[in-house]
């Protein structure tokens, strides 16, 4: 029974099928949830066009370590938290516009190198298992994230501004306000078209890095991830320092991160300061995923097609529970459950089809083994 | 090897450097303004009716006597303009005044001291 | 497959067109009950009232999420979706989570002309006020002259406050105790400032509301029938509640001022489903447990529940300022709109003043008459305030 569906997954349509069933079932459920949310076409685009332009940064900075072979980087959250110091600091100097922004890039980019480092030389340790380390190096360095914050600052660190000061004189406050910076990079070009903001310089910002992307690939170091990613052994022979080019890989994913972080929230314009970072390794990667990638192979055009289907059922599913059984508060827990369901039946997917993938693998080799035995 | 070490070191105070440059345009600084009676030295100037504030061309708003509003401005050099408000029409008689604040300074400003010319309407703090 | 999509866009559709007979909307956003059900059901009081937009009413609610520190992104959005609805004139939020105020500016950028109002801010006071039309929180700088003065009258000698570290850190708490101390040295009340474990703390709730259980009686003993209790934590009230109405003692009425905090719990008080959001059942369910308990006249509260009268209140005042019958920042408009839905009671309002010494004439503090049990109101709300009890620095020289 069990070989019997193995071999009809050798069939290149349930390849496919199998291969693109989280954006499948995405698809499908949304062009449910849209007309049942009853929200205007309007709404839908702008709010479309502001998570395009927030989220796609943080999404792209994962892709350089699935190149190196290391999967989804959920070590992203420490770049995420570097952003927030520079972001911090900022406010606490009270400087604000574009030059405000800059300056925390400034500050956060050193303390990204060094997280990403750090996060780099744990990976390195346990090569294979990349994935669910680096998503407890996020919860231990979320520990000393918060010492830092909570404890450091206005301690060791000197915080003048009271606004963000606790009133005991030392810790961060819960959430401070970005208005300073708020949407600065959004509006430095303004143009809209009808009702519909769009942010020209964060789309210029997001296409730039796409570009570096794709020249990245073809550079000496990119084909040297492309390598290591094969397979570590080819990289070694070929004289690659396949530790040091893990190391990198994810310290630019995570330098990255940082400004993908700084970029979301001036454009949210308030941060949460020990709760804004958590979320954001899981929803990218969720996001990467929907968009059609696997662990091991994912482009540019999967972080686009991830955001776009991962975000609207973001926007209509709270109204459409709503519409399907009437009560506000049901509307809620039906997209927690949705959001939440198909972040795990993701990864469970994905889980299962590398189990497929490997079964077919071994198939083929089996196969090729008779061959040449028949021959 | 030398040569890197310049390099590296010319890298870093040049960032430095515009972090600095970013740190003094970028800065913010408080601005109180008060329609409030004033003394200074022996002189009192009061506060009689009420005005229109416009702090760097953004409007503050009216401010009424024995009132105070704040008013939040970026960078080095600003202006006030006070016009006088009566039953809801602006009476077109303007007040003007350029400040500039050094990194860390807040400032308050005296409406009664603005419109009788006085030295001291503007008090810097740090 | 595609039939059916269609069918339903039709019904969509068609159901926003025809039934729209409000000649405008009001958004409402509150908590799930997973919180704290009472301004829930204030949103269900405006919907009873004024009927629901899908319906062809007035009145758009929906929840705001469970955890809004981490979906701060799913709060901008819901707020912002309303500015999509062209009779939407005013947006109501209690309460105002974080991520109210960046949904605020969202809606006023594309829609000015929609009033934004914010019940309890859990965000800086002053980031709200600058956004919002109109914001609103309990009055606890006032209450910390009021709650003395209810003592008083309940013939009270001694104040009994009870709190820990981590909540007198708060500003405003802090401040309100200082208050306290100020106003009992006035009133020849003797204060008395006691210590009780963190429900936060390692102990967790369970062990702070054991702690109180055990030790209640012997303050009682120790400060006599005269004097009164207070804490500043909702956990906390439970365990004081059972313990003065059977040690004896005085209870002026809770932090979270409800008639659902702490007295159906301490008192086993059941309600049924055709009791909620009906406070004057519920305030006599209480009361009955009260006097049974032999606590008349010694225990209050405020007779409607406040999260449930500021949801359905600002809803209400909203919609007068709509058809031209308020004033958006007319006390006695406002006090007016909060009393349609806690008849009998009174209410009273300041200014909240900031930290710059600036009147935020668009952030009001209010509060609630006192109602005590098997006695009535304490006329609590006539009662003029001396101003020096407003002063920040009071009780520090």
């Amino acid at each position: 029974m069990r070989k019997k569906s193995l071999t009809k997954t050798m069939n290149p349509s349930v390849l496919f099928l199998i291969n693109y069933a989280v954006p499948i079932i995405f698809i499908i459920l949304i062009a449910f949830a849209i007309p049942l949310s009853g929200l205007s076409g309007l709404y839908f685009i702008r709010e479309l066009m502001i998570r395009l332009s927030r989220n796609s940064f943080l999404i792209l900075a994962l892709l350089i370590p699935v190149m190196a072979g290391m999967g989804m980087n959920f070590s992203i959250v420490l770049g995420a938290m570097a952003g927030e110091i520079g972001l911090i600091f900022i406010t606490d100097w009270q400087i604000v516009g574009i030059s405000g922004m800059l300056l925390a890039i400034l500050i956060s980019t050193p303390i990204a190198v060094l997280l990403g480092y750090f996060a780099g030389i744990v990976l390195n340790r346990a090569k294979g298992r990349e994935m669910v380390t680096g998503f407890m190096l996020a919860f231990f360095m979320n520990g000393i994230y918060q010492l830092f914050v909570l404890f450091g600052m206005g301690n060791i660190i000197p915080i003048s501004n009271s606004s963000i000061l606790l009133p005991r004189g030392y810790g961060i406050r819960n959430t401070i306000n970005l208005l300073g910076i708020r949407q600065v990079l959004d509006k430095l070009i303004p143009l809209k078209i009808g009702d519909i903001l769009i942010p020209v310089a964060t789309f210029l910002v997001i296409a730039t890095l796409c570009v570096f992307i794709t020249w990245f690939r073809k550079t000496k170091l990119g084909q040297d991830m492309r390598t290591v990613g094969q397979d570590n052994e080819v990289a070694r022979v070929s004289g690659i320092n396949v530790e040091n080019t893990r190391v990198l890989s994810i310290v630019i994913s995570t330098v990255l991160a940082c400004y993908g972080q700084i970029l979301f929230l001036q454009n949210i314009g308030t941060m949460n300061t020990y709760q804004s970072h958590e979320q954001v390794g899981v929803f990218a990667i969720a996001a990467l995923l929907v968009g059609g990638a696997s662990v091991a192979k994912a482009n540019i055009p999967n972080v686009f097609i991830g955001v776009i289907l991962f975000h609207t059922m973001f926007v209509v599913a709270p109204r459409a529970g709503k519409a399907l059984m009437g009560q506000a508060q049901l509307g809620e827990y039906f997209r927690v459950f949705v959001s939440y369901g198909v972040i795990a039946f993701s990864l469970a997917l994905y889980a299962w089809r590398k189990r497929v993938e490997k079964e077919n693998e071994r198939k083929k080799i089996m196969n090729y083994r008779k061959s040449i035995l028949a021959k | 090897m030398r040569k890197q070490i310049i390099i590296r070191t010319a890298l870093v105070t040049a960032l430095i450097l515009i972090g600095i440059f970013l740190y003094v345009i970028g800065k913010e600084h408080k601005v109180v303004i008060d329609n409030r009676d004033i003394s200074i030295g022996d002189i009192t100037y009061s506060a009689s009716t009420t005005y229109v504030v416009w702090v760097d061309n953004q409007e503050i708003g009216v401010i009424k006597k024995g009132e105070r509003n704040a008013a939040i401005v970026t960078g080095v050099s600003h202006k006030i303009v006070v016009e006088e408000i009566k039953s809801n029409v602006l009476t077109g008689e303007k007040h003007e005044k350029r400040f500039r604040l050094k990194t860390n300074e807040s400032a308050t400003v005296n409406i009664p001291a603005i419109i009788n010319n006085a030295n001291e309407w503007i008090d810097k703090t740090n | 497959m595609k039939k059916l999509l269609l069918s339903l866009l039709f019904i969509v559709l068609f159901a926003s067109i025809t039934l729209a007979d409000a000649p405008f909307h009001i958004g409402i956003m509150t908590g799930t009950v997973s919180q704290q059900e009472d301004e829930l059901r204030g949103a269900e009081r405006l919907i009873e009232e004024y009927g629901r937009v899908s319906d062809g009413g007035m009145i758009s609610h929906v929840t705001s999420p469970d955890n809004p520190d981490a979906e701060i992104e799913t709060t901008i959005s819901q707020i912002t979706a309303w500015a999509d609805d062209p009779l939407m004139k005013a947006i109501v939020v209690q309460t105002s989570i974080s991520g109210t105020t960046e949904g605020f500016r969202r809606v006023r950028e594309l829609r000015p002309d929609i009033l934004l109002f914010a019940g309890s801010p859990q965000e800086d006071p002053a980031m709200i006020a600058g956004v919002a039309d109109l914001v609103m929180q309990n009055d606890n700088i006032s209450r910390g002259y009021l709650l003395i003065l209810g003592a008083k009258k309940l013939g009270a000698d001694t104040f009994v406050h009870i709190s820990f570290p981590r909540h007198m850190s708060y500003e405003l708490l802090s401040r309100r105790r200082d208050i306290m101390m100020e106003t009992c040295k006035d009133f020849g009340i003797e204060f008395v400032n006691l210590g009780a474990p963190d429900p936060r703390s390692d102990v967790g709730v369970a062990g702070a509301q054991q702690y109180l259980l055990e030790k209640v009686p012997a303050w009682i003993e120790e400060y006599g029938q005269k004097a009164a209790f207070f804490t500043t934590n909702d956990a906390l009230e439970e365990p004081l509640i059972r313990q003065v109405a059977t040690f004896g003692g005085l209870y002026v009425e809770g932090d979270y001022a409800s008639p659902t905090m702490g007295y159906p719990g301490a008192l086993g008080v059941k309600f049924e489903e055709a009791d909620k959001g009906n406070w004057p059942n519920i305030v006599k369910k209480v009361e009955e447990k009260v006097i049974e308990a032999g606590a008349a006249g010694r225990m209050g509260c405020w007779a409607f529940s406040y999260p449930y009268c500021i949801a359905a209140g600002l809803g209400e005042h909203a919609k007068r300022i709509i058809e031209g019958k308020s004033e958006l920042l007319d006390k006695t408009d406002i006090i007016d709109a909060l009393g349609v839905y806690s008849p009998g009671a009174g209410w009273n309002a300041s200014y909240y003043i900031d930290a710059d010494d600036v009147v935020r004439k668009n952030f009001m503090l209010v509060y609630q008459d006192t109602y005590i049990f098997g006695r009535g109101y304490l006329n609590q709300t006539s009662e003029v305030i001396p101003e020096k009890y407003y002063d920040k620095n009071i009780g520090k020289k």
